[in-house]
């Protein structure tokens, strides 16, 4: 029947559209590390993983909604980031022959170090939020959502508005300059240790309210984190790197797909859409579908 | 006999048109030159001949064979052979190694070690580097890498031999030795194709020279012709010089 | 020339493995621990013919140690075959299947796009063999293969021994020959190489499907030896990251620097797995940010002053530098 067609496809539609969007927070975060520092952070959906978990102890120790956990969780992140950040990746990359692949490899290195302390200390059993009200759902237009996607929406929003108001900032110019050509910006004044280090800040928060996002809708475990950030990487290479809206429109692009895919073959095949994509996106076209990816600077 | 020769062909990079129907022959024991402004799609061309860039259109023939559409390796192994602009050689091997890796894969492949090394041998004391041999190539002067990449397309036993621009940043008196060394190269039996900057270098050696601009060429002919081209002349120095 | 350097390494192998042959009875609580120790060495030697040679940085070769593991464990459950050195044959030719058939593709990447591929090559076959096959494969659960001598473990060790023997075989017999200068070529400059008359994407291949090879074969040797062939272990992104830091740690593009880097790496293993269990990890990434501060050519790199190996990661270049 064509309205029961058309409700199926709304709702995966939206459902995509809203899994998506916590991908296309990972992105950002993702690309505006690599942006600025050139770093590719393999640890990236690690880390936000480790915020969505911290949220999650928080809840079940102490009782405290993981939304305001991440009041508590946020500033712990960027602390550990800041060490991450300070003394595994910044030693290791000081060589300028080597940077590119110490940066690869040592994240590659942190984020199994992340995933395995993940697995020490809450175990690899799949683990899912259930809060006080998460049986709550909303009708809207005529679609019902319930109340995890209704967040998931409007943090969403929130970031994006939060980053659209950055880069029309000073610093939002800077960092774009920064992006384009770091050694121009630092002849201009633009002070680039500082602004490298809120750079990563913001981008682990963004990815740590990504990963509470993440936990809050499904149910999680410690392996996750990597594909996270090979499913970023695949929004980033999708939608082209350095923009936001590229970077939304891959990340609801890959969200529909694997949620038609997950309808019409299963759940288990999920995954397989983005590794797929990715080295298919690699193999015939590196430097993204859309708009220009310098995902190696010269 | 015309042993190289490409028509029409046509490179685009986006919106630039590097290469706009392009033209040339090249003689049996020729030298020919190309000269032209920088960014007038000189390497390019090289680029196009020995494969390293794909052709929207033309054709490059090689002994009446079509070439066009052959990997670098492949054309190496007919007999055409290039020499960088930016020499990147073989970091982790000695000047002896380099030169013989050219030697090894190049055209004749049926020799034994001991062969290909009396002949990197040779062609190292003719570029001037046998002293130097065993040194590792990181830390070469500009020049010796220079020769070093001449040495290494000469490995591979060339019939064609393309120049990009090996006599930049030469002093007089290096000048003088690469012309004489290129002039021999010829009287070995090897065709020469030169693109070059410095002028006094590639007059006196070309039997012809061609000149590019804006990815066209916009004159051939015997050097002394080419030097009081009025279309030269402007391209080089732009039309005010003659109001 | 060449033939002086071959004699000189062959002859050291030979001696390492003649020393090690009596060790199951010599000191036979240690013979699984040095059995262990040699499937390092050999995949570590495997990953450095493509990274350490070729210069193409794998971060996902656990695709091919799965696939190996695998071949072998369908073989044997479904009855196939049970001539066990048959079946790790094929556990090896297939990884070098799929390697040469996705080569010509992937090969197209360079550097940091092929590293990154590679990393998507290991996460897909894992679901692929966890979830897609799971009709054949027992999925998550696992396949359980019978140990083919219970009671005694010395014809495991020589079975290993010998595989490393012959790896290290075929490791020393590229170096040296025209192929593994045909390599050292490619992976100092790739361009160069090819107007020097390499075909780059042949060769590339060549070692790409050799190296997958190697490290196929020895999991198939380890689903033999273990008894148990599962998805989250044998494509396990543990043992990729295991074997960049043991070939880089010991120096790669070295003969000798896989083999001390994995005996390195094992030892820091064990060391680590005992006083800090399940943290051993971050003792592995010390490691690798050691190399890159102190000595970029690993151990052999900088004991024998040799130039380190500088490969940045660059990405596949079609355009030359410098045009006029």
């Amino acid at each position: 029947m064509p309205i029961d067609l058309f409700n199926v496809a709304s709702n995966l539609i939206v459902l995509g559209l809203l899994e998506g969007a916590i991908y296309s927070l990972f992105a950002l975060g993702l690309s505006l590390i690599f942006g600025v520092m050139k770093i590719f952070n393999i640890a990236h959906g690690d880390m936000g993983i480790l915020g969505g978990y911290l949220c999650y102890w928080v809840f079940v120790m102490y009782g405290i909604d993981p939304i305001l956990a991440l009041v508590l969780v946020l500033p712990l992140l960027c602390l550990i980031a800041f060490c991450v950040q300070r003394f595994m990746i910044n030693p290791a990359i000081r060589d300028p022959r080597f940077q590119i692949i110490a940066s690869v490899m040592i994240t590659y290195g942190i984020a199994l170090c992340i995933s395995n302390q993940e697995i020490i200390i809450w175990t690899p059993d799949w683990r899912s939020l259930t809060l006080p009200y998460s049986y709550l759902s909303y009708s809207i237009f005529g679609l019902t959502l319930n109340i995890t996607r209704v967040i998931v929406l409007l943090f969403t929003v929130a970031v994006t508005i939060f980053l659209l108001v950055l880069l029309r900032t000073k610093f939002g110019k800077a960092l774009r300059a920064c992006t384009q050509d770091r050694e121009v910006s630092m002849l201009m004044g633009i002070n680039f240790g500082k602004l490298a280090w809120v750079a990563f800040a913001i981008a682990t928060a963004i990815s740590g309210i990504a990963g509470m996002l993440y936990t809050l809708s499904h149910t999680f475990y410690p392996a996750v984190g990597l594909v996270l950030t090979i499913k970023s990487l695949t929004v980033m290479v999708f939608g082209g790197m350095g923009s936001i809206s590229g970077a939304f429109v891959g990340g609801i692009l890959l969200g529909v797909a694997e949620a038609v895919v997950a309808f019409s073959l299963g759940g288990e095949y999920r995954d397989l859409v983005s590794f797929l994509v990715l080295v298919m996106v690699l193999l015939f076209k590196p430097t993204g579908i859309f708009g220009k990816v310098f995902l190696v600077p010269k | 006999m015309v042993l190289l020769e490409g028509k029409g062909l046509t490179k685009r990079f986006g919106g630039l048109l590097a290469l706009d129907k392009v033209d040339f022959t090249l003689e049996k024991g020729q030298i020919l030159g190309l000269i032209g402004p920088n960014g007038s799609g000189k390497t390019t061309l090289f680029n196009v001949i020995t494969g390293f860039y794909r052709t929207d259109s033309g054709i490059v023939r090689y002994k009446g064979r079509d070439i066009t559409r052959l990997s670098p390796d492949k054309i190496c192994r007919l007999g055409i052979s290039r020499t960088f602009q930016l020499v990147k050689p073989f970091y982790s091997m000695n000047i002896l190694e380099n030169v013989t890796t050219g030697g090894v894969f190049g055209k004749t492949q049926n020799r034994t070690m001991k062969e290909v090394e009396e002949e990197t041998l040779d062609i190292l004391k003719f570029t001037n580097l046998y002293e130097k041999r065993n040194q590792p190539v990181t830390g070469l002067t500009a020049i010796d890498k220079r020769r070093l990449e001449l040495a290494r397309a000469l490995a591979t036993r060339p019939e064609v031999l393309l120049l990009d621009e090996t006599a930049a940043g030469l002093n007089p008196v290096e000048a003088e030795t690469l012309m004489e060394q290129i002039k021999k190269i010829r009287d070995k039996g090897i065709t020469i194709f030169i693109i070059e900057h410095v002028i006094k270098v590639i007059m006196p050696i070309s039997d012809r020279v061609m000149v590019f601009d804006y990815g066209k060429k916009i004159a051939e002919g015997k050097p002394e012709e080419i030097a009081n081209d009025r279309k030269v002349i402007e391209a080089y120095l732009g039309v005010e010089s003659f109001a | 020339m060449f033939r002086f350097k071959v004699s000189k390494t062959i002859i050291g192998h030979l001696v390492a493995i003649l020393c090690l042959i009596p060790v199951p009875y010599v000191i036979p609580g240690y013979t699984a621990y040095v059995i262990q120790l040699l499937m390092y060495i050999s995949m570590s030697i495997g990953w450095n013919i493509l990274g350490g040679y070729l210069g193409d940085l794998s971060f996902g070769h656990a695709a091919f140690f799965g696939v190996g593991a695998y071949t072998v464990a369908m073989l044997d459950y479904y009855g196939i075959c049970h001539f066990s050195p048959l079946n790790i044959l094929l556990g090896g030719l297939l990884s070098m299947f799929i390697a040469a058939s996705i080569g010509y593709p992937f090969l197209k990447l360079r550097g940091f796009y092929f590293a990154i591929g590679t990393l998507g090559l290991a996460e897909i076959l894992r679901v692929v063999y966890k979830d897609l096959l799971r009709d054949y494969t027992r999925g998550a659960r696992g396949i359980l293969v019978p140990t083919i001598t219970p009671y005694t473990i010395q014809p495991y060790y020589y079975a290993i021994l010998a595989l490393t023997f012959g790896i290290m075989l075929v490791a020393g017999a590229i170096v040296n020959s025209k192929l593994g200068l045909a390599f050292r070529a490619i992976r100092d400059d790739m361009d160069s190489a090819r107007m020097s008359g390499i075909n780059a994407t042949a060769h590339r291949i060549l070692g790409f499907s050799i190296s997958a090879f190697i490290v196929g074969v020895i999991g198939g040797f380890f689903v033999y030896y273990t008894g148990y062939a599962h998805p989250e272990g044998v494509f396990s992104q543990v043992i990729s990251f295991e074997l960049l830091i043991m070939v880089y740690f010991g120096g790669v593009g070295t003969v000798l620097g896989p083999i001390v880097g994995a005996i390195i790496v094992f030892i820091v293993e064990e060391v680590g797995r005992a006083l800090i269990q399940q943290g051993y990890l971050l003792l592995l990434a010390i490691m690798l940010i050691i190399v890159f501060i102190l000595m970029p050519g690993g151990v052999v790199g900088t004991v024998t002053k040799k130039t380190p190996f500088i490969n940045p990661l660059r990405a596949r270049r079609r355009k030359l530098i410098g045009s006029a």
